[in-house]
């Protein structure tokens, strides 16, 4: 038989970029596709209620440990670092402004996504991809399932829901750690700390900070499942897509941190153009 | 009571969703046998399959008959299941049509694939049972899925399979992984027979069973054919399962084997020609013979 294999004739750099280019393009073609089939099914018939409540509890219920620690410990290093360069200067007091502030523009969505990436991220890529490896995915298209609707909308839906409420958590447990090592610890005024915390996080920063998380949920959710579904055969195809999702959901989470920040910071001073000053 | 239970006839729920299809979903009644003239149940016309820059497929035609057991053999990959999964639809063909019943399953929407799909039942080869589930939400999957039947209805339906495939109503509750490979292929079959298919895929269903399991699979096979003449396409390995239950035997060669020239179905005909054929290749499977596939196998 003539072997239909062809060697690859072309090795010099340029090609290699070439070829790693093409692959990026693919790769983005068909997770923007992935992602538009998902959202049809969305439009078009939400899963169960029994899938969606496995769901949600596998995401947000069982997340709930990992949340409460990394957010508790974001606010208590935040105390201690900041600490001596505020009390360098003087402004003890603005400890709670700036632990806070960071808390829940910053910190407390984008490491509780972080974590989530871990958690979550690279539990759903092994889990579809161990399906898919297994033939069950199969097995659902056999039983007149959609996958994509039985699978990954459950999940988007969790993450979009469900990974706000975990950011908030986080910055709940974080404001109440920062507060407990600088009020109690480094004995600093309890109504000067909550005072200039009135005076700089607004409610604004908060919303900013809980809509960044949904996006984060809604990216960790898609490049996950992504992952899962091109999942290669064996245990290392499987170890490989629970790891790049958990990296991919990391790049991902940045690239959209950056881009929301510029975006939210010049959305405020269109809603609140005095804000420019002069 | 034996190990299948007694068949109890139920009555086979509606499912409205799929009642309009002419592939007749999983609760139609069962079509007239076929005349002549009427179109195969599964053609494949000029398939070819290719992953990468692997042929799997070259030129491959064939058609199922309403109501007959086709058996494919051949040696690992030589595209036995990947047949199988472009009968089903699982997968598109690089080039070639599939046509149920005549109509080409590439021209359809997918929702009216997936319809239509419903009329078949497929038992993969490690079962694909759902970890997350116990046995009986496997079973109940497809019922819940696509029908508005009660829940105690479904829990009787569920019921009534596992036992017609010898299993108890004890299991319904264990996990897939508390399972042994037989119980697993079985609870597998009553799966896919819960929405009572017209057609019946199996992929290597006596794979990794001992003997006497694999006869029971065997007879599970020959009882699925004759309740309501299900048409069943076998992939196997296994010599006695092609001669239990085979009308008609396929056997495919490797592509990588094969000359320019050379078609890819190396046998078609019945069990009994099979085991009398002067073809070394089909001698050497039958025999399981490797012959000179040993110098081949020292060379690679």
């Amino acid at each position: 038989m003539a072997s239909e294999s062809q060697a690859q004739p072309f090795d010099t750099p340029f090609h290699i970029l070439g070829r790693w280019v093409l692959a990026f393009l693919w790769t983005v073609g068909d997770l923007s596709l992935f992602t538009a089939r998902m959202l049809r099914w969305m439009m078009l018939r939400l899963p169960k209620r029994a899938v969606l409540l496995y769901s949600f509890y596998q995401i947000g219920v069982l997340s709930v440990p990992v949340v409460v620690v990394t957010g508790a410990f974001i606010g208590m290093v935040l105390a201690v670092q900041t600490y001596d360069q505020l009390h360098a200067m003087r402004l003890d007091t603005q400890l709670g402004a700036v632990i806070n502030l960071s808390l829940v523009r910053e910190l407390g969505p984008v490491l509780a996504a972080t974590m989530l990436a871990g958690r979550v991220g690279s539990a759903m890529a092994a889990e579809i991809g161990t399906m898919r490896v297994t033939e069950q995915i199969d097995a659902l298209r056999a039983l007149g399932a959609d996958p994509i609707q039985f699978l990954v909308l459950p999940r988007f839906l969790g993450c979009c829901l469900l990974i706000p409420l975990l950011s908030a958590l986080a910055d709940l447990t974080g404001v109440v750690s920062g507060w407990f090592i600088s009020v109690q610890i480094f004995e600093i005024n309890d109504f000067h700390y909550w005072l200039h915390s009135r005076m700089t996080v607004s409610a604004y920063d908060v919303y900013c900070g809980l809509l960044k998380s949904m996006f984060f949920g809604a990216a960790i959710a898609i490049v996950s499942c992504h992952r899962g579904f091109h999942c290669s055969a064996g245990a290392q195809g499987v170890g490989r897509a629970a790891t790049q999702a958990f990296v991919l959901s990391f790049g991902v989470i940045l690239v959209l941190d950056f881009v929301l920040d510029i975006f939210l910071n010049d959305f405020y001073y269109v809603l609140w153009p005095s804000a420019l000053g002069g | 009571m034996g190990i299948f239970g007694s068949r109890k006839p139920n009555p086979p729920p509606r499912a409205p969703s799929s009642s309009a299809s002419p592939m007749a979903g999983p609760h139609s009644p069962r079509p007239a046998p076929r005349a002549s003239a009427s179109p195969p149940v599964i053609e494949l016309a000029n398939i070819i399959q290719r992953f990468g820059s692997q042929l799997v497929l070259r030129d491959i035609s064939l058609a199922v008959e309403e109501g007959e057991t086709l058996v494919i053999i051949g040696e690992s990959g030589c595209g036995k299941s990947v047949t199988l999964k472009l009968m089903m639809a699982l997968l598109d063909p690089t080039e070639g049509r599939v046509l149920w019943r005549g109509r080409p399953v590439a021209a359809m929407p997918e929702r009216q694939r997936a319809k239509d799909r419903l009329g078949y039942g497929f038992l993969f080869q490690g079962a694909a049972l759902f970890d997350s589930m116990s046995v009986s939400e496997n079973v109940a999957f497809g019922l819940r899925q696509n029908t508005d039947l009660s829940d105690t209805k479904i829990r009787e339906i569920v019921r009534d399979r596992l036992r017609e495939v010898g299993l108890r109503e004890g299991v319904c509750d264990r996990k897939p992984a508390d399972l042994s490979g037989g119980m697993k292929k079985r609870v597998a079959l009553a799966r896919a027979l819960a929405l009572e298919p017209e057609v019946m895929f199996y992929d290597e269903p006596t794979t990794g069973l001992d003997p006497v399991m694999s006869d029971v699979i065997n007879e599970l096979i020959l009882r699925t054919k004759r309740r309501g003449r299900v048409t069943s396409i076998v992939v196997t390995h296994d010599m006695r399962t092609v001669e239990r239950v085979a009308d008609r035997v396929l056997m495919l060669c490797p592509a990588a084997l094969l000359g320019p020239e050379e078609p890819q179905i190396l046998f078609e005909g019945t069990a009994r020609e099979l085991m009398k054929s002067t073809n070394p290749r089909v001698e050497q499977f039958v025999n399981g013979n490797a012959g000179e596939r040993i110098e081949e196998l020292s060379l690679t």
